[in-house]
């Protein structure tokens, strides 16, 4: 197949344009849509002192205490264990409580609670880390 | 001109040594640095504020060096590449060979119809999810270029959607169809969407790879009816570098401990099930896995220029993908990284009812 120069020219672009997209958020460590950084499941699982978490939450309807699945309020369990981690390392549990609490206003008294366990140790310590009381 | 580059290569690597790093050793040990190089941080590394409190500041140390070692090595590579490239015609013959060897056009026709496709399989369920993530709008943090746009609305999605659904139909009808371009920008745009709550879904990362580089292939060519070669083949690149550079981030992160037993014991943890807890009684089989994956992932480049490789690589990655849909419950059994699979197929393998032969051209 023979190309033009305008063709070659082309191709050359966007051949140097695919790998800048490739290799830019692997030497960045960031994602940079729609290009993306590959790095899934890469980083250890736990720390130095071998410790991991997770994090779920608990409400009240007309005074029975339920757990949170997030499915019920269409959202994915992996999408809720990423904004609830990071809205805990931000310090905003609090508002991601109040966040849930509106869209279903019935609910009460939501308490997020982190799980901690040691890799290999089938023990888990629970820790409350925030609660929302008020309707 | 290149000799200045590696000269230049060298200079920087020093200076980072030592000018830069003692700067980044202050950063982490929380002392006073110029505010240009903490913004800088956050900006490139924004989940440095959630993964401060999960590691040592020895671990972001090493995860500065990796960065400028990175940078590094992929100069240091492109500079030799260049090298060979300028003064040896047997690579310049060889690189020829790889971006333009005949391909059928019936298999590329093939190709670009099957994984248009893959938009219906993959997308025919967005237009209920478009209401359900407007929920989420208190959760919305749009990233990249989202950033200027206000959150769109469910009407604005569904519209894209319906625009989206109406290109790729196009294209599998007749693959050298422009509208191969809106199908695909329409379906990056929806698909970031999704990813503006605070989560990156991976899950269609190589499948956006090859839609991006798809259409390129029916732009200037010498023959109407006719697609290039080249985009096909940079999008097979595109796919097993993904692989290779997640096997690469393993290695370079976690290093020989991505291996133990307990870091997949804790990611099963993470992700519950009730596979992944039987699973987890078996430490040997863990490391088993673990040593499996990231071999898969370094080897996975060979499907290029090996194709007796071709059936055992994308057999274990078939595998590979339900494992962790199965273990972990991320994704679903019908991973869109498997679907771009068929670019490395050497024949069609389905009926011809299913996928036509399509016009012959000279």
């Amino acid at each position: 197949m023979i190309l033009t120069e305008r063709s070659k020219a082309l191709k050359r672009t966007v051949i140097a344009m695919a790998f800048a997209g490739l290799l830019v958020p692997f030497v960045s460590f960031k994602d940079i849509y729609p290009f993306y950084r590959f790095g899934m499941f890469a980083e250890p699982a736990y720390g130095s002192d071998r410790k991991s978490e997770v994090f779920f939450a608990r409400y009240q309807v007309n005074g029975t205490k339920l757990t949170l699945d997030p499915q019920t309020f269409g959202m994915p369990d992996s999408q809720w264990q990423a904004l609830s981690r990071n809205y805990f390392y931000r310090g905003e549990g609090k508002m991601l409580l109040q966040n849930f609490q509106q869209l279903q206003p019935e609910t009460t008294h939501w308490e997020l609670l982190q799980v901690s366990f040691r890799a290999g140790l089938p023990s888990a310590d629970t820790v409350l880390v925030v609660s929302l009381t008020s309707k | 001109m290149l000799a200045l580059s590696a000269f230049l290569l060298v200079f920087g690597g020093f200076y980072y040594l030592y000018s830069f790093r003692p700067i980044v050793v202050s950063f982490l040990e929380g002392s006073a640095v110029p505010t240009w190089f903490s913004d800088t941080v956050h900006q490139l590394y924004p989940r440095f504020l959630v993964e401060r409190h999960r590691f040592e500041p020895a671990f972001f140390l090493q995860k500065a060096d990796m960065l400028v070692g990175r940078a590094w090595a992929i100069m240091s590579l492109l500079i030799a590449f260049l090298m060979a490239y300028q003064y040896f015609e047997k690579v310049r013959n060889k690189c020829e060979q790889f971006w333009e060897g005949e391909e059928p056009s019936t298999q590329a026709y093939f190709y670009t119809r099957f994984i248009y496709a893959g938009i219906f399989v993959f997308t025919y369920d967005w237009l209920a999810d478009f209401e359900v993530w407007h929920r989420f709008a208190a959760f919305y943090r749009p990233h990249s270029f989202y950033q200027w746009f206000p959150l769109p609305s469910v009407a604005v999605l569904q519209a894209i959607w319906v625009i989206m659904l109406l290109s790729a139909g196009t294209v599998v009808w007749r693959p050298n169809s422009r509208f191969a371009f809106l199908a695909s920008i329409s379906f990056l745009f929806l698909h970031g969407f999704f990813n503006g709550f605070e989560k990156t879904d991976h899950g269609f990362a190589t499948l956006g790879f090859v839609l991006l580089l798809l259409p390129f292939s029916s732009l200037m060519v010498p023959q109407k009816g006719q697609l290039l070669r080249w985009p096909f083949q940079l999008a097979r690149v595109m796919v097993a570098a993904a692989y290779f550079l997640s096997g690469i981030e393993k290695l370079t992160i976690a290093g020989f401990k991505w291996l133990s037993p307990l870091n997949l014991h804790a990611h099963l943890l993470q992700h519950p099930t009730h596979l992944g807890a039987l699973l987890s009684a078996y430490p040997a089989l863990l490391f088993v896995g673990s040593l499996l994956i990231l071999s898969w992932q370094l080897v996975f480049p060979l499907i290029l220029f090996k194709e007796k490789w071709i059936v055992p690589l994308l057999c274990i990655g078939v595998a590979f993908h339900m494992a962790t849909w199965v273990l972990m419950d991320v994704g679903t059994w019908l991973s869109p990284w498997v679907w771009v699979y068929v670019l490395f197929l050497k024949q069609n393998p389905f009926p011809k009812a299913l996928f036509p032969k399509a016009i012959q051209t000279k």
